[in-house]
């Protein structure tokens, strides 16, 4: 509410301080209230002791008034300046309330010691989208490990404190650019460190290529696929089952394996071939041809013969001469 | 050299500094201020002024009746004021002693440069 009162006022001082609140009316009533208030009493005060109202004119009076409490000019207040403008006055409305609380001035005051945490959590939310473009979110990009991941960090880090560094943020463009992009990384952060911590509680650590069967390497035997092997079958180049066989490694060193029993048949059945250096060939139709049985065997390059029909090897139906893999690794 | 605008980046201490001494009206701190020297500072410059350090937490405000006219909004310094108050003049008091350093004849004090302390080594 307007302190006006106009009893015993001159209407030249009337009218000129109508004048002043004319050109204040692009503000809101309230400010035009705080701007204005007293102005009468000073004027007429003014006016007593000079005999005049200002030599300026109202509108100039009221562009000095204005620019001195911190508003913006009138006329920039249009277009992309508009915003500027509520952008200004929501912060200096936002001081004033600050200001008078001392709550708020102290935890403003928190926050700010609070700026280098921030610095780093802007260089987290770069460090974190350049991780996901070359890691597609593996969660060990979450946090910098290994040298050339904290290195990159770092840089981060450096870049973002540069960010904040008003030195760098002259001209009339950039510092609204930096401050864009600080609204938009706070934004990310608030989005980006709950998605992080969901993302490494989803996904096991990275631990190496782990293979289907396994950890094979574990076993001091023979890994096939990943996974330990065994019971072996050992045949020979003509087919015929070999149950004497031992391995040894480049140094010498007995490889222990789980080679078969020999009364073990196994699950194949086998067919010994006639051709040079190709392996057995099972005989799928669950035949009668047996370890100790040679019985000619198709080429792998060819379609079987009857009547084994395949060129490769299967499972064998169940029969009663099929008896379990032996157990019991070496 | 042009005084308004050496004005305006001391107004703000100059009149916390008015204040200081005792609360006032807007146009009784442009008079005080006018007293003092400050022949060409503007009222309008000084009612912003006051309405921006009031808003800023620095002066108190309080109206007073006025028997012959409008009521009077008086200001007064309050606690937060006072430490702005001071935490600008000793800006104001180191700037104004190197200026004055600076204009008079006495010797600046011995800086030597990085590359006149090599030589000299």
């Amino acid at each position: 509410m307007s302190i006006m009162e106009t009893t015993g006022t001159p209407p030249a001082v009337s009218d000129y301080a109508a004048a002043v609140r004319g050109a204040l009316d692009d503000l809101d009533a309230h400010d035009v209230d705080e701007l204005t208030g007293g102005l009468d009493a000073d004027l007429l005060e003014q006016y007593r002791e000079s005999g005049t109202v200002p030599t300026e004119v109202p509108a100039a009076y009221a562009a000095e008034l204005r620019a001195s409490a911190g508003f913006a000019a009138r006329g920039s207040v249009a277009g992309p300046g508009r915003l500027r403008s509520w952008q200004q006055e929501l912060e200096r409305k936002a001081r004033t309330v600050a200001a008078r609380n001392p709550a708020i001035r102290a935890a403003w005051d928190f926050l700010v010691l609070l700026r280098p945490l921030w610095w780093v959590l802007r260089a987290w939310v770069l460090y974190q989208a350049v991780a996901t473009l070359q890691g597609a979110g593996v969660p060990r990009f979450v946090f910098p490990h290994g040298l050339l991941t904290w290195g990159f960090f770092i840089l981060c880090v450096l870049l973002s404190v540069g960010w904040s560094n008003r030195h760098l943020a002259k001209g009339p463009v950039l510092p609204r650019l930096l401050r864009g992009f600080n609204v938009v990384a706070a934004a990310l952060s608030l989005l980006m460190v709950p998605w992080a911590i969901a993302a490494a509680n989803r996904v096991p650590e990275y631990t190496g290529y782990t293979t289907p069967g396994g950890m094979c390497s574990l076993y001091d035997g023979v890994c096939h696929n990943g996974s330990v092997t065994g019971p072996l079958y050992v045949y020979g180049p003509d087919g015929t089952r070999i149950n004497d066989v031992r391995f040894f490694d480049p140094s010498g060193s007995a490889v222990p394996i789980d080679l078969a029993q020999p009364g073990d048949p196994g699950p194949w059945r086998t067919a010994p071939r006639n051709t040079d250096g190709a392996s057995p060939v099972p005989d799928g139709a669950g035949g009668v041809s047996g370890p100790s049985t040679p019985a000619p065997a198709p080429s792998l390059n060819a379609p079987s013969p009857s009547p084994s029909g395949a060129a490769t090897p299967r499972p064998a139906a169940p029969t009663s001469s099929a008896t379990a893999p032996a157990s019991g690794r070496k | 050299m042009e005084s308004t605008q050496l004005l305006k980046g001391v107004l703000d201490v100059a009149v916390l500094a008015v204040l200081n001494r005792q609360d006032g009206y807007g146009y009784d701190v442009v008079r005080r201020l006018r007293a003092a020297g400050l022949a060409e500072v503007g009222d309008a410059s000084v009612y912003g002024t006051l309405r921006r350090l009031y808003n800023g937490g620095a002066l108190t405000s309080y109206v007073v009746p006025s028997d012959g006219g409008p009521h009077r909004k008086y200001y007064g310094i309050n606690a937060q004021g006072r430490a702005q108050l001071e935490i600008q003049a000793k800006g104001w008091r180191d700037f104004a002693g190197s200026m004055d350093l600076l204009l008079s004849d006495r010797p600046l004090p011995d800086h030597r440069t990085t590359d006149t302390a090599q030589e000299g080594e």
